[in-house]
């Protein structure tokens, strides 16, 4: 424990480079999976359709999808054989953003949906007398439940921090590449070696601690 | 188009799941008519409006606003709004609310700087423009509602028991607004329970009862 905490006080420069790596791939891949994944989830919030009740069971339901599955899909994709082969994106940060990406999606976009479901629903019918558009009423509707849109995004920012599936399959764990915090922990659980694997796993729990905490202030903040 | 009743509903009904929530066969309003919707809790009242408004749907029947269908109807949401027992405000101030009813409408910023101050002055909420939206009481939230729709440009106005939640002295303002929006030509379509509100301010009553049908008309 104590070599553990050294690695990180110490400054260790692999250790800080793989914290460093899986933040930045986290920050991207929930920043791409947000922009469509917020307005989505509030156009679905606000849209009245027959079907929408299969729509979003189908849209809970691949949350649940195991991370090595989505992993397995984009791998198709954009292996050598696959559709993006020539974007020469397997085994690079690129491929595990977009995993991590695809990972995300389907959660910010439920939780944006389940989320504003909280919502007063007078507000999205005084948008709709008002005369807005659906433009307008999803950038509105996302202003008022902006703190049920926060939570939605940490969500994701956690889901894909702790992920180890698409970062293994797609990025390859290659050193000061595209070796993330769980991926390293993985493989230096395997071979026996704990001390850089505790000082990983104590930067994800207080990560995971700090988007409990900023979820709450979120949580808070609703009307 | 002129000619054309504001509304004309033939043959309504509306369910909520499976049960009636609305049936009505026919009813006309007139271009500048207030018209008051009467009967007790879940009668449909509420329902009417919206369906008029066109919040709810789908429905069984015509409805038509100012001679066309509600469905795409260019008028529906330039010139009618539907507003909420309780309405709401968006955060922010109550001049960040009344800009942005105007910008939806897409009123040029001159013209909706002028607009939005003679509509401040119109409803006497000058002092309330640079106030958190959130902060004003429910007689404040009303007028500012109203005011809000107003300045967008809508002058049919449907109103879900608009003094229910009101102290007294609101009580009595908003009964002022609402016979100074008709002196102004409002078409104005309103829910209420008391009877001295409708006999100040309706031309005619529509009777709602438990069975939801809309039984007559009651001249004044």
């Amino acid at each position: 424990m104590r070599t553990a905490i050294a690695l990180l006080s110490g400054g260790d420069r692999e250790t800080w480079m793989t914290i460093l790596t899986s933040l930045r791939f986290s920050f991207w891949s929930t920043l791409l999976s947000v922009i469509p994944g917020v307005p989505l989830g509030a156009g679905l919030f606000l849209a009245r359709f027959r079907g929408k009740r299969a729509v979003v069971a189908m849209l809970n339901a691949t949350m649940a999808v195991p991370t090595v599955v989505v992993g397995l899909f984009v791998y198709s994709f954009i292996s050598r054989s696959g559709p993006l082969g020539g974007l020469n994106l397997m085994f690079a940060p690129a491929g595990v953003i977009l995993g991590q990406t695809m990972l995300a999606f389907p959660l910010v976009m439920a939780m944006s949906y389940t989320g504003l479901q909280k919502l007063d629903p007078r507000y999205a019918e005084t948008l709709l007398t008002l005369g807005a558009g659906p433009w307008h009423r999803i950038i509105a509707i996302i202003r008022e439940g902006r703190y049920i849109v926060v939570q939605a995004v940490l969500a994701a920012f956690g889901r894909v921090t702790g992920e180890v599936g698409v970062s293994m399959m797609l990025g390859g764990n290659i050193r000061w590449y595209t070796r993330t915090m769980t991926t390293t922990i993985a493989l230096d659980a395997s071979k026996g070696e704990f001390e850089r694997a505790v000082s990983l796993g104590i930067v994800l729990l207080a990560t995971a601690l700090a988007i409990n905490f900023m979820s709450h202030l979120a949580v808070r903040n609703v009307r | 188009m002129s000619d054309s009743p504001v509304f004309k509903v033939s043959r309504l009904s509306f369910r909520y799941e499976r049960a009636l929530a609305v049936s009505c066969e026919a009813l006309s309003v007139a271009m500048g008519e207030a018209l008051a919707f009467v009967g007790p809790n879940g009668s449909g009242k509420t329902t009417m409006l919206k369906l008029l408004n066109g919040i709810l749907g789908p429905y069984q029947g015509t409805i038509a606003f100012m001679g066309l269908p509600l469905a795409h109807n260019p008028h529906l949401r330039r010139r009618s709004v539907y507003l909420h027992q309780h309405p709401v405000l968006f955060s922010g101030t109550v001049r960040n609310n009344l800009e942005y009813a105007l910008r939806l409408k897409h009123v040029r910023h001159d013209e909706a700087t002028i607009r939005l101050e003679r509509t401040a002055e119109r409803f006497g909420i000058g002092a309330l423009l640079e106030r958190d939206a959130s902060a004003l009481s429910g007689g404040e939230t009303q007028r500012v509602a109203i005011a809000r729709a107003v300045a967008a440009g809508a002058d049919v106005l449907l109103l879900d028991e608009p003094t229910s939640s009101l102290d007294a002295e609101s009580d009595t303002a908003m009964r002022s607004l609402l016979l100074e929006l008709r002196r102004d030509g409002a078409t104005i379509l309103f829910s209420a329970h008391d009877p001295e509100l409708v006999h100040l301010v309706a031309d005619r009553t529509i009777n709602f009862t438990r069975g939801k049908e809309i039984h007559h008309d009651s001249p004044r």
